[in-house]
C-alpha cells in the first residue's frame, strides 16, 4: 500500500509479472489486486490495494485499503514510498507503524529523487523507524530483489519496530486512558491505535467502540476528555496529533534528506507554468485531443484498408469453398460481414489506445484533471469527477468503479449518473463509421463534436440533478500533479495490448454470439425476403417510434441489438446490407443531418449490458439503475429530435 | 556570461518572428477556411483546416507571449519557448505520419482514392515550419548539455 501515485501497480506487477493497469496519475486502482511469487522457497502472495494518504478512510477505495489491512491482517505491508516526495509519504508510514503491522519500505522512483538533487540516509532512516528501507525504481525494476529479500527476512525474523511516536505528557495519558478502557478487540488491532483513532475522531472506529460492553463509558471519557483538550488547547485533538506526527516527520525529513541545491531549471515545472496555464491550458488541451483523432483516422488508415483486404479475401474463399447455401451464407454474411465489419475499425481503436497510453504515460492526463477543475465545478461536476470522466473515454465501466475515490456520496452519483454520457472506445468505431461515411474529410471534426456534446450533455444533466435532486455542496478536489516522464514504449504497448485484448475478447465473444443471432433473424423464415424475415418484422414493430427522427426499420434493429454492446450497431448494418457496400447502403436512408443525429443517439442512449451492470454493482439501487437507462432513452430521443429538426430547418434555409 | 546572455536574447527575438511565422501560416489556413483566396505558392499548401489554424496559432501565440514574458522579465520564461517547441514537434511528427500513411495507401496499397495523390498534397505547414523551429531547439539542447536545464 501507500499514497496515491506512488508506483505501487508497477512494483506490483514487477514482483508478480502481472499485466495490471498502471497510470502515471493517482486514482488508478480502486480496488485490491492480487497476484504472486516465488523467492527463496517461499510462494509469497501480494495485494495491491488502492492509494492512500492516511488511515483514517473517507472514500470507498480508502476504506478498501483499511479494512483489508484490519480484517485479513497480512504477515507484511509493503509499503510503497516516493523518495522524491517523502515528508508527505511519511505519514502513513506512522500510521502504519502505530497499528503494529510488519512493515517494509519500498524507497520507489528513488532515480527521480536523485535526479531532484534529493539525497537519502537509508540506514539513518532504517535506525529511525526500525524497518527495512529499499531504494526501487519500479518500471526499471531496480531494487526488487532487496525487495523481495527483505520481505522474507522481515516476515521469518518477527522484525517489528519499537519506534512509539511521543505525542506529549498530556495526550499520552489521555491516550492510556482511553486503551486501558478497551477490551480485547475482534481485529486484534493495537489498542493504542484504536485509542489514537477515537482522538482523532475516526467515524468507523468511534461506531465500532460504540458497540462494545462499555461503549457508552468510553464514548463519556473521549467526549469529556476532546472538551478539555479543546478548553486548554483551543484546538481539537486530532490537529494535536496530526502536528505532531508532521513535526516529528519534519525532523526525520531534515536529518535524512539532503537537498543538494542547483540552479538547475526543471523541465517539469516549465512544461508545467505553460501546460496548466489559465491562458494556454485549454488550447494546447484541444491540440492534444484533435492530434489524437488526426492520429486514430489518418495514420491508422492504411491499416484500416488492409484489415478491409483481407476479410474480403476471406469472403471470397468461403464463397467459393463452402457449397452448402444456409452454411456459406451463415459464414460469409454472418461471420465475417458481422465481426469483420467491427474488427475493420481494431486499427483505429489501437491506435487511440496507444495515443491515450501515451498521454498517461507522460503524466499529462492528471493536468488536464486540473486544468477543467475550475470549468466543471462551475457546470456542477464535482473537482473529483474530472477523472472517472476522463476514463470513461477508454470505457464506462472502470469509470464508473473509479467513482469510489469520491467520498461525497452525492458527487459520486452524479458522477455516475453521467459517465455513461462520454463516448467510449466501443461508441469510436459507429462514430468513424458513420462520420467516414457521411463527413468525409471533416469526420474527425464530426467525431471530436460528439465528445464535446457528451462533455456538455454530461454538465447539464450534472447541474439538473445538483439543484434539484441531490442538493449537496462540492467536495473540495486535491491532485497531485506527477512529474513528467519520458514514455516507456514498452508500457505504452503493453497497456494498449490489454485495451486491445479486451477489445478483441468482447468481438469473440459477445459479438460473434450476437452477429449470429441477427443473422439467423435476418435469415429466417427461411426463403423470406429481408423485409419479411423476424429481425425486419421486430424492427418495422418498433420503428414507428423513431420514424421521427428519420430511422427506417434497419437502423431501429440496429439500434435495439446495440443495447447489448455499442460495436453490434456495425455488425447489425452489415448484416443487414450483407452483399451491398455499406456505405452506398447507408447514403439510401440516412442523411447527413439524420446521420449525425443517429451520432449522438448512438453517444447518449442507454450504455451497455456491463456499464448497465456495474451501476447496479456499484450503487446497490436497481431504482438508479432503471432511472438512468430511461432519462438516457429520453435524453437521446430529445437531442437526436433536436439535431434532425434544427439541421433540416437550417439546410432548408441554405 | 556575456556572450550567453546575449545568444539568449538572439534566440528570444528569434522566438518572436518564430512565433509570427506561425500565426501568419495558421491565419492563412483560417483565410482558406473562410472561402477567401490566399497567396499560394508551390511550397505552401494551405488547407481549410480550421483545428489546424488553430494549433499554427496556438505555437505561435505562445513564443510571442514567451518573448513579451522575457522582456517584461518573468521568472522562468523559458517555459514558453519549451512548451511551443514541444508542440511543434509533436504537430510535425503528426503530419509527417499522416504523409507517410498516405503515401502507403497511393504507393503500397494503390488505393484507388490515391490515385492522384503527390507528396505535395501532405507537405503541410506543420511539417516544414519545423525547419525555423530546429535553432531554437538546438539552443534549448545546449542549454541541458550545460546543466541549466534538468531533464525528466
Amino acid at each position: 500500500m501507500g499514497n496515491p501515485n506512488t508506483g505501487k501497480s508497477t512494483i506490483f506487477n514487477s514482483l508478480t509479472g502481472s499485466a495490471q493497469y498502471v497510470g502515471n496519475w493517482p486514482g488508478v486502482t480502486v480496488e485490491k489486486k492480487e497476484g504472486t511469487f516465488n523467492f527463496d522457497g517461499y510462494l509469497v502472495k501480494v495485494v495491491d490495494l488502492p492509494g492512500t494518504y492516511n488511515l483514517t478512510a473517507i472514500s470507498i477505495d480508502e476504506l478498501i485499503a483499511r479494512n483489508f489491512i484490519l480484517e485479513e491482517r497480512p504477515d507484511i505491508v509493503l509499503q510503497v514510498v516516493d523518495a522524491s516526495k517523502l515528508e508527505r509519504n511519511l505519514y502513513l508510514l506512522l500510521e502504519l507503524l502505530e497499528l503494529g503491522v510488519k512493515i517494509v519500505v519500498a524507497l520507489n522512483m528513488y532515480d527521480l529523487a536523485k535526479a531532484k538533487g534529493i539525497e537519502l540516509d537509508v540506514n539513518k532512516l532504517e535506525e529511525i523507524f526500525g524497518v527495512k528501507f529499499v531504494p526501487t525504481v519500479g518500471d526499471k525494476r531496480i531494487g526488487l530483489d532487496d525487495l523481495k529479500v527483505a520481505i522474507i527476512r522481515t516476515v521469518r525474523e518477527d522484525c517489528k519496530t519499537t519506534l512509539k511516536l511521543d505525542y506529549g505528557e498530556e495526550i499520552e495519558n489521555y491516550i492510556k486512558k482511553l486503551a486501558d478502557m478497551l477490551k480485547v478487540n475482534e481485529f486484534h488491532v493495537n489498542k493504542r491505535w484504536l485509542a489514537v483513532k477515537l482522538l482523532e475522531g475516526d467515524p468507523d472506529v468511534i461506531d465500532y467502540v460504540k458497540n462494545l460492553d462499555n461503549g457508552e463509558e468510553i464514548i463519556e471519557l473521549l467526549e469529556k476528555i476532546n472538551l478539555e483538550i479543546l478548553e486548554k488547547h483551543g484546538k481539537p485533538a486530532n490537529l494535536i496529533i496530526l502536528n505532531k506526527r508532521y513535526d516529528f516527520i519534519k525532523k526525520v525529513v531534515e536529518t535524512v534528506a539532503k537537498k543538494i541545491e542547483t540552479e538547475k531549471l526543471d523541465l517539469s515545472d516549465l512544461i508545467d507554468k505553460i501546460v496548466t496555464h489559465p491562458v494556454w491550458g485549454i488550447p494546447i488541451f484541444i491540440i492534444v485531443i484533435y492530434s489524437m483523432f488526426k492520429f486514430t483516422f489518418d495514420v491508422a488508415q492504411p491499416f484500416v484498408d488492409l484489415t478491409a483486404l483481407t476479410f474480403s479475401i476471406l469472403g471470397d474463399i468461403a464463397e467459393r469453398i463452402i457449397p452448402l447455401p444456409i452454411l456459406r451464407s451463415f459464414i460469409v454474411n454472418g461471420v465475417i460481414e458481422g465481426v469483420g465489419t467491427v474488427l475493420l475499425f481494431l486499427p483505429n481503436i489501437a491506435f487511440l489506445f496507444l495515443f491515450m497510453s501515451f498521454l498517461e504515460d507522460i503524466g499529462y492526463m492528471s493536468r488536464v484533471a486540473f486544468n477543467f477543475d475550475n470549468l466543471m465545478r462551475k457546470l456542477g461536476l464535482s473537482g473529483k469527477s474530472i477523472i472517472p470522466l476522463l476514463l470513461a473515454m477508454g470505457c464506462n465501466v472502470p469509470a464508473i468503479m473509479s467513482t469510489r475515490t469520491i467520498e461525497d456520496e452525492y458527487d459520486r452519483k452524479i458522477t455516475i449518473l453521467v459517465s455513461p454520457l462520454i463516448p467510449c472506445s466501443a461508441r469510436f468505431p459507429v462514430f468513424i463509421m458513420l462520420a467516414s461515411i457521411f463527413f468525409s474529410q471533416y469526420a474527425a471534426i464530426a467525431v471530436l463534436s460528439m465528445y464535446l456534446l457528451g462533455f456538455i450533455l454530461a454538465s447539464i444533466i450534472a447541474t439538473i440533478v445538483r439543484k434539484y435532486i441531490y442538493k449537496s455542496k462540492e467536495a473540495s478536489f486535491i491532485i497531485e500533479l506527477p512529474e513528467y516522464k519520458i514514455p516507456s514504449l514498452n508500457l505504452v504497448f503493453k497497456q494498449s495490448k490489454m485495451r486491445i485484448k479486451h477489445f478483441l475478447e468482447k468481438v469473440s465473444n459477445v459479438i460473434l454470439i450476437m452477429s449470429m443471432i441477427i443473422w439467423a433473424l435476418l435469415y429466417l423464415p427461411y426463403g423470406a425476403p429481408i423485409d419479411q424475415t423476424y429481425g425486419a418484422i421486430i424492427g418495422k414493430t418498433i420503428q414507428p417510434v423513431l420514424s421521427p427522427l428519420g430511422y427506417t426499420w434497419e437502423i431501429t434493429l440496429a439500434l435495439i441489438f446495440g443495447f447489448v454492446a455499442k460495436e453490434i450497431i456495425i455488425s447489425s448494418l452489415a448484416i443487414i446490407f450483407s452483399g451491398q457496400n455499406l456505405a452506398v447502403a447507408l447514403s439510401s436512408i440516412l442523411t447527413p443531418v439524420s446521420a449525425y443525429s443517429l451520432m449522438a443517439f448512438v453517444l447518449i442512449y442507454t450504455p451497455c449490458m456491463p456499464t448497465i451492470a456495474t451501476i447496479r454493482s456499484e450503487t446497490g439501487d436497481s431504482k438508479l439503475t432503471a432511472k438512468v437507462i430511461l432519462y438516457e432513452l429520453i435524453l437521446a430521443y430529445a437531442v437526436a429530435l433536436l439535431i434532425n429538426t434544427v439541421g433540416v430547418f437550417i439546410l432548408g434555409v441554405i | 556570461m556575456g556572450g550567453n546572455a546575449v545568444k539568449q536574447t538572439k534566440i528570444i527575438y528569434y522566438s518572436a518572428f518564430v512565433g509570427v511565422v506561425y500565426i501568419i501560416f495558421g491565419l492563412m489556413e483560417l483565410i482558406k477556411f473562410l472561402g477567401l483566396d490566399v497567396i499560394e505558392t508551390p511550397l505552401t499548401n494551405f488547407n481549410p483546416d480550421l483545428i489546424a489554424a488553430f494549433s499554427l496559432s496556438v505555437v505561435g501565440g505562445i513564443y510571442i507571449h514567451g518573448f513579451l514574458a522575457s522582456r517584461r522579465g518573468e521568472e522562468k520564461s523559458i517555459a514558453y519557448p519549451i512548451v511551443s517547441t514541444i508542440l511543434a514537434i509533436g504537430l510535425f511528427i503528426l503530419y509527417t505520419m499522416i504523409l507517410l500513411a498516405n503515401f502507403a495507401e497511393a504507393v503500397l496499397l494503390n488505393n484507388p482514392d490515391y490515385a492522384n495523390w503527390t507528396i505535395q498534397n501532405d507537405l503541410r505547414p506543420e511539417i516544414y515550419l519545423i525547419f525555423f523551429v530546429l535553432p531554437i531547439l538546438f539552443w534549448l539542447r545546449g542549454m541541458v548539455k550545460e546543466g541549466k536545464i534538468r531533464l525528466i
